[in-house]
């Protein structure tokens, strides 16, 4: 069910975003009185689940749900229909009309997913508001997750990121964004009351790429979230809520503290232990023996469940239009330079994901906000993709429009067959890798 | 011998797919079926090369 969930959000995202990039080319392309001959969501070899012809127009619903398209007339696109190529223009035809007409149509479909993006997030601020934790409502700093970035002159539990690149920093988890995907590499911390600043090389991104985890959460103390039906932890009677102060006199009321200690005494092979618990403001002593496992039986809270304190903003319409396109920018910029770790991280390829990936991003259970939230990440990373100068994507007919534009003549129409061809080729290697590493990914279960 | 069967069956069906989204175009499906079961074993063969047994 959950499964099923998953792959209906992704099918569900993925037809609005297509429907309404091809519709992104079909408007202008009507506009300008150019032939559309098909209109599709999903491909629809030998039958259609749905379709009915007005005007030239063939508008339907296919069975194959690899994308959509519209077909039109006159064009050379990833079809290579090199048979109409070879007949006369006719005037209603692509090739027919003017550059600059053929480039509004060619960018119409990025266009539109740059204009969804803008519209979802700004309706996303304006019906939620936003919610979040103030970095400095994190009272008790960071847990650093990255052994490397550990240190004297480095990272320490419990420091408070007080700004990055001289940026003060407003929510904690965007560290780990601004070390990996702005490869940031100055951060002002706050230690002990003092201001430190600290520089870094790699340890963070390389981090972060092998480990697939973030170096930063938020710290939080020693305080059982609940307590396993069998263990040390219900023999002892501790309760939710209660927090561990010390364990055989040393100080562990974080929760990292407290996990170093265990470690510790099962290396020393210690046997018995004395706790310290806080119940409810009142200080309460347990004392037991370990069991081969060196684990107390409970879970402690977690640093997204915990009660930090929440801030909310609520947004007016007007608020949230600016709010909308600028969250709009930021997504796109941090995708642009996660894409750049490809080529200058080795690490970075073997991470690159296909429609696995893309569907992990929605979660098992229905969430409009998430869905709607995830909707517009899709639409910005649609966008880009296919602005990017390849042929076949419209980025590669704007990239040859342009040209077209500037020598003031087209390239020949067997360049494009055969730059198409080429590009055909990138695509298909690119849609094999990524989702070969999916599968890969699923079959060694990592 | 198994493990090539498989990729065999799986060039078949990656090629089928791609072929048909071509289909749904109005053009010809062998052609694009033929040519892709070429791209789609060319392009594995490649990857594994590169990945399976770098150099």
């Amino acid at each position: 069910m959950e499964t099923f969930s998953v792959i209906f959000q992704l099918l569900l995202a993925l037809s609005i975003l297509v429907v309404l990039h091809e519709l992104g080319h079909f408007i202008p392309a009507r506009i300008f009185k150019i032939r559309v001959e098909k209109f599709y969501l999903f491909f629809n070899p030998w039958f259609s689940l749905f379709k009915y012809k007005k005007g030239d127009t063939e508008y339907g619903i296919g069975w194959l749900p690899l994308g959509g398209f519209v077909k039109i007339a006159g064009m050379i696109d990833e079809s290579m229909d090199t048979d109409q190529m070879k007949q006369p223009a006719k005037p209603d035809e692509f090739r027919s009309k003017p550059a600059w007409q053929r480039l509004i149509v060619m960018i119409g479909g990025v266009i539109v997913n740059i204009l969804l993006a803008f519209f979802l997030y700004a309706m996303i601020a304006f019906v939620w508001g936003k919610d979040y934790v103030k970095n400095e409502d994190h009272i008790h700093g960071i847990e650093v997750l990255t052994p490397t970035l550990v240190g004297d002159n480095l990272f320490q539990n419990g420091d408070k990121i007080i700004s990055i690149e001289d940026e003060p920093l407003s929510e904690l988890m965007q560290a780990n964004n601004k070390m990996l995907i702005n490869q940031a590499k100055n951060y002002t911390i706050e230690r002990n009351g003092e201001l430190v600043n600290i520089t870094i090389q790699d340890e963070g991104i390389d981090y972060m790429l092998k480990k697939e985890s973030i170096v930063f959460i938020p710290r939080v103390p020693t305080q059982i979230d609940s307590v396993m039906p069998t263990g040390i932890a219900q023999e002892l009677g501790l309760k939710k809520g209660d927090q561990i102060q010390q364990i055989n006199g040393m100080d562990v009321s974080m929760f990292d503290q407290f996990r170093k200690e265990l470690t510790t005494m099962k290396e020393n092979n210690l046997d018995s232990f004395d706790l310290v618990v806080n119940r409810n403001g009142q200080e309460l002593a347990f004392s037991s023996r370990f069991d081969t496992t060196y684990k107390l039986g409970f879970q402690n809270v977690f640093f997204l469940t915990h009660d930090f304190k929440k801030t909310h903003i609520s947004y007016s319409l007007g608020q949230a239009i600016p709010e909308g396109i600028a969250l709009a920018q930021t997504t796109l910029m941090d995708y642009v330079n996660q894409f750049k770790l490809i080529f200058t991280k080795k690490e970075a390829v073997k991470k690159v994901g296909g429609f696995g990936t893309i569907a992990r991003i929605f979660p098992t259970t229905w969430d409009w906000k998430i869905f709607w939230s995830r909707t517009a990440f899709l639409s910005v990373v649609l966008a880009f993709m296919n602005i990017l100068p390849i042929p076949a994507l419209d980025g590669g007919h704007v990239m040859f429009l342009i040209y077209e534009m500037i020598s003031g003549r087209p390239p020949s129409d067997k360049f494009l067959e055969k730059a198409q061809m080429f590009g055909f080729f990138i695509l298909l290697f690119v849609m094999l890798y990524a989702n070969g590493n999916d599968f890969y990914r699923w079959f060694t279960g990592q | 011998m198994a493990y090539y069967i498989g990729v065999g069956i799986a060039v078949v069906i990656i090629a089928f797919f791609m072929a048909a989204t071509q289909k749904a175009r109005g053009y010809n499906f062998w052609r694009y079926f033929i040519v892709s079961i070429v791209v789609v074993a060319g392009i594995y063969m490649m990857i594994e090369n590169l990945v399976l047994n770098p150099k």
